[in-house]
């Protein structure tokens, strides 16, 4: 194999692509990336056995050929590198970097030790801009769970069907809901639990707009962009019952702007308990009250103004939880749908952007 | 069968001998409380052959008249007490006037006394029941007794003797024990001719800081409360010095030494929590009560004592140590230097038994461990990194330097079971789970105490199936799981539902964390402190757990926020302390003169 690749080029993605290399694993050639010219063009494939993401390198193949290639060290040799163009040539194991007056002789792996995985088949297809799609991914990635216990609450729960896409994600005590109307084609009704690697690795990549092609298969997940092809095994379901815990009767209804209530949260939680995160949330007509009081560290209290007119209550929050939420949504002011200090509250953005519907529950936290 | 006799004077009063004088320690032990009785201000000790062949008690008291000396030996005669009713104003040590009558029909005996009073003293021996000398002696004030041959006519007692060396080393104890008791009294010990202690006439202070060498003397801490005619004081080992016995705890009432269970079990309790339960901590606890609220006639030996108002005792010392394990009340200042004393505190598992260390250590002695085999691993030739005391300026960078506003706090997570914290002169290593458990453990107990536990309501309840035996177990702590945070409620079948659980708890595990506490035997019969225990231990991170800078950083704050940071709930210690000078002569840098 020999290519020429542009240094910036290569530079951009040969460290793109070591970020799916895994960090420690018992199996050295995960720690390789494949470096592939052939009629297609240059790619490079990195995996850690559960995602595997293809990049396209555009550059000159004078000759195709194949070959593992250590991912840390190349991405060091590359990023040290001055000069205009690298030729890669690889002879046998070994894979030869020249720029300017600079040779690294690199040994590597053979590419018929590269595992790949299994090829999916897919079940339905949809194309959609790649915003979008990370704009819904950033409203639901947060909210997983980390509880291995229950591996369907550690994805992305996303159903697919011709009117439109709906993710929803949970960790069992607040929950993401965001709900796409779009034509969306000759779409087969689907619903997959997606891991949140497989969504921050395209977030990462999607960096400009454009249309993708997203496959969905019983076990697989693909991501198809111009450049860049990511591919995910799925988490096995089911998900829960979401629609059962979506507070129906919540009348009780409060709106503010989002950035102080961010701001005051963040402030307030200071002096919050360090395991438990509570902060009183004190609300009576048109005004809300953050405090605190924690033994041994003492307390903390914001006043705020805000539309609200029904009975007056206190509600306890973990506030992590609260700035994990003001974060995701858009928009200037935030409302709040509440019900008994007990249960489950609502907060969702004044006004939904265009055609998405974004909606997240938070438990409170309640004192014995 | 003989015919039933009347025993002759000589049998009974071997039998009676023998319920005092088992071994050479009972004469000691007789000889030196009258020694002390009689107002000395310097006792020494003498034996050969463990005791066996000879045992000399000599001091500088108040001495014996000649014309009393023959009295002396007989049963039943005393100056100590009149009639019996004495006996419970009784101040002097001894009482029973069986002593020395007692040591005479198991040995030859010999005793010299001048009282100040007389220009001369008295001398006279015995073989058995025979008085062989019987004269005037030249002879210092004091008394002299000498007990030659022991056990000469008791060839079965004899038999069950220990070795010398051990015989020795219970005289050596008792010794101590009485140093300890009367540090104004100077004493010594030689055996076989060598010197084995020797302790000046001294305070307490610096009595007990050469009785229990000066490496453990730094981690002990003094104590002292005063309850209407109680009064308690003494010294206590930090919870990381302990043995596998109570080899050094030393008990005294009204300066006898005791082995009381009362105060035994009192001690325990004040360290609840903070030891492993096989572990005792090392010390001297001083009782003085009024003569009148206390029995010591309930023993021929005198080591068990009644109180009269035992629940109050054992209140009053329980929580008068815990006091000062709290670190309040701490009236002596702290060396931060670790000593290799520390060596015996914990059990390094590699070959090293507890009986093993009771056999050749001495307080004060710091070699138990140099010994073994095998013990070449960091951990075991070093247990002088167990964190005892944080120094006040430990994670303080003050003092003019630049980092003054930047604290150097460098955490570091290893095998994702350890946290390592660099601070001034070395670092601190933390068992994440051990330092979980106490903060689950402690907050959970203000929590039960009254304390409001906070709930996490869960979006989807979830529901467990428990076993017969998770169930009952589930009936009988229900009444506590909501102070605790769990929101549970029976749904029938030996099903439970559970509606929320306690906030900031990470290892749910979907239901996981409760069905364990309840399959857990018997924590509702080993009463809340075991359902903390419990609670504390499932739902702590484990070893492998990965945390976050952040979470490695809260982590230490929380537990350093905790009354007893340096312990698990199970008495295992939660850290570690390294010194860079330890690494340092590891990697023997520590400069000498050749190495310059």
């Amino acid at each position: 194999m020999k290519v020429l690749v542009s240094l910036g080029e290569l530079n951009k993605k040969f460290n793109a692509i070591s970020s799916v290399v895994p960090g420690k694993t018992t199996m050295p050639i995960l720690s390789m990336v494949l470096v592939k010219a052939d009629k297609d063009g240059i790619k490079f494939t990195a995996t850690d056995l559960d995602i595997s993401v293809t990049s396209k390198v555009n550059g000159t193949t004078e000759k195709e050929g194949a070959i593992a290639a250590p991912a840390r060290k190349v991405a060091e040799i590359v990023k040290s590198l001055t000069g205009d163009e690298v030729s890669l040539e690889v002879d046998g194991e070994k894979l030869t970097l020249k720029c300017g007056k600079s040779k690294f002789v690199v040994n590597g792996r053979n590419p018929d030790d590269f595992p790949r995985l299994p090829q999916q088949e897919s079940k339905t297809e949809f194309s959609i801009n790649s915003g979008i799609l990370g704009k819904l991914i950033h409203k639901t990635v947060y909210a997983v769970s980390n509880d291995l216990t229950r591996p369907a609450l550690c994805g992305v729960l996303w159903e697919v069907d011709r009117h439109g896409l709906v993710m929803v994600s949970t960790d069992g005590h607040r929950l993401a809901k965001v709900e796409l109307k779009k034509d969306m084609g000759e779409v087969q009704k689907m619903n997959v639990i997606i891991p949140p690697k497989a969504l921050s690795t395209f977030k990462a990549y999607a960096e400009k707009d454009e249309l993708i092609r997203v496959s969905l298969g019983d076990n697989s997940v693909s991501f198809e962009m111009q450049d860049v092809s990511i591919y995910s095994r799925l988490l096995e379901g089911p998900f829960p019952n979401y629609q059962k815990v979506i507070p129906a009767g919540n009348d009780k209804e409060l709106v503010i702007s989002k950035e102080s209530l961010a701001a005051a949260t963040k402030r307030v939680s200071i002096l919050s308990d360090a395991l438990t995160h509570q902060v009183i949330f004190s609300i009576e007509a048109d005004k809300i009250t953050l405090h605190v009081t924690t033994q041994d560290l003492g307390e903390a209290r914001e006043e705020m103004e805000a539309s609200y007119s029904a009975a007056a209550m206190d509600i306890g929050y973990n506030a992590s939880y609260i700035q994990d939420i003001l974060k995701t949504i858009d928009g200037d002011d935030i409302e709040m749908r509440l019900d008994k200090p007990d249960n489950a509250g609502i907060i969702m953005p004044v006004e939904q952007s265009g055609d998405v519907k974004h909606l997240c529950i938070v438990m409170p936290l309640r004192i014995s | 069968m003989f015919p039933i006799n009347k025993l002759s004077p000589e049998t009974c009063s071997k039998i009676a001998a023998g319920e005092i004088i088992e071994r050479p320690v009972n004469v000691i032990k007789e000889l030196v409380e009258n020694s002390l009785d009689a107002s000395s201000s310097r006792i020494r000790v003498e034996v050969e052959g463990g005791g066996k062949t000879l045992i000399r008690v000599e001091d500088d008291g108040l001495g014996i008249p000649g014309a009393q000396l023959p009295l002396a030996v007989q049963n039943y005669s005393t100056s100590k007490i009149r009639e019996i009713d004495d006996i419970h104003s009784v101040k002097t040590l001894g009482f029973r006037g069986e002593a020395l009558a007692s040591i005479k029909a198991v040995s030859h005996l010999t005793i010299k006394s001048r009282s100040a009073q007389e220009d001369i003293g008295r001398e006279m021996r015995w073989k058995g029941s025979d008085l062989t000398q019987d004269g005037p002696v030249a002879k210092n004030p004091g008394t002299e007794v000498l007990a030659r041959n022991l056990f000469y006519n008791l060839p079965a007692r004899k038999k069950f003797l220990s070795s010398d060396a051990a015989e020795l080393r219970r005289i050596t104890a008792i010794l101590q024990s009485f140093a300890l008791s009367f540090p104004e009294v100077g004493f010594t010990l030689t055996g076989n001719a060598k010197e084995i202690l020797s302790y000046p006439a001294s305070s307490l202070e610096e009595r007990v800081e050469v009785v229990f060498g000066s490496g453990v003397f730094t981690n002990l801490r003094f104590f002292e409360r005063l309850l209407g005619a109680v009064k308690i004081y003494g010294y206590t080992s930090l919870p990381g010095l302990t043995r596998g016995n109570r080899s050094l705890q030393f008990i005294f009432v009204n300066r006898r030494p005791v082995k009381d269970k009362l105060l035994g079990h009192a001690l325990r309790q004040a360290y609840q929590s903070l030891i492993p339960g096989d572990r005792f901590p090392l010390g001297t606890v001083f009782l003085e009560v009024p003569p009148g609220a206390l029995d010591v006639n309930v023993h021929p030996t005198k080591a068990e004592v009644r109180f009269e108002s035992e629940r109050e005792i054992h209140r009053l010392v329980s929580s008068t140590i815990r006091e000062v394990l709290k670190g309040q009340g701490n009236t002596i200042s702290f060396k931060n230097k670790v000593e290799s004393v520390y060596r015996a505190i914990f059990p390094s598992g590699a070959g090293l038994k507890d009986t093993d260390r009771k056999e050749g250590f001495y307080p004060g002695d710091s070699a138990p461990q140099n010994g073994i085999p095998g013990s070449s691993t960091l951990s075991e030739s070093r247990p002088g990194w167990l964190f005892q005391e944080l120094p006040q300026s430990l994670f303080e960078f003050q003092g003019g330097e630049e980092s003054a506003f930047t604290p150097v706090r460098l955490y570091w997570q290893l095998h994702q079971s350890y946290i390592f914290i660099q601070i001034r002169g070395g670092m601190v290593v933390i068992d994440q789970h051990a330092a979980h458990e106490r903060i689950l453990y402690d907050q959970a107990g203000k929590n039960l105490k009254g304390g409001k536990a906070i709930i996490q309501p869960l979006l989807f309840p979830a529901t467990l199936e428990l076993s017969v035996e998770e169930y009952e177990e589930y009936e009988r702590i229900s009444a506590h799981l909501p102070s605790l945070g769990f929101e549970v409620e029976p749904f029938g079948m030996r099903s439970v539902i559970v509606r929320g659980i306690p906030a900031g708890v990470k290892r749910w595990d979907d239901g996981l964390l409760l069905q364990n506490i309840l399959a857990e035997k018997g924590i509702g019969h080993g009463g809340m402190e075991d359902l903390l225990k419990t609670y504390a231990c499932h739902a702590a991170i484990k070893a492998g757990d990965k945390l976050s800078l952040e979470e490695m950083e809260s982590l230490t704050d929380q537990l350093f926020a905790t009354e007893f940071p340096f312990t698990c709930p199970h008495g295992r210690p939660t850290m570690l302390r390294v010194e860079l000078a330890d690494i340092e002569r590891r990697f023997m840098r520590t400069v000498t003169p050749e190495s310059k």
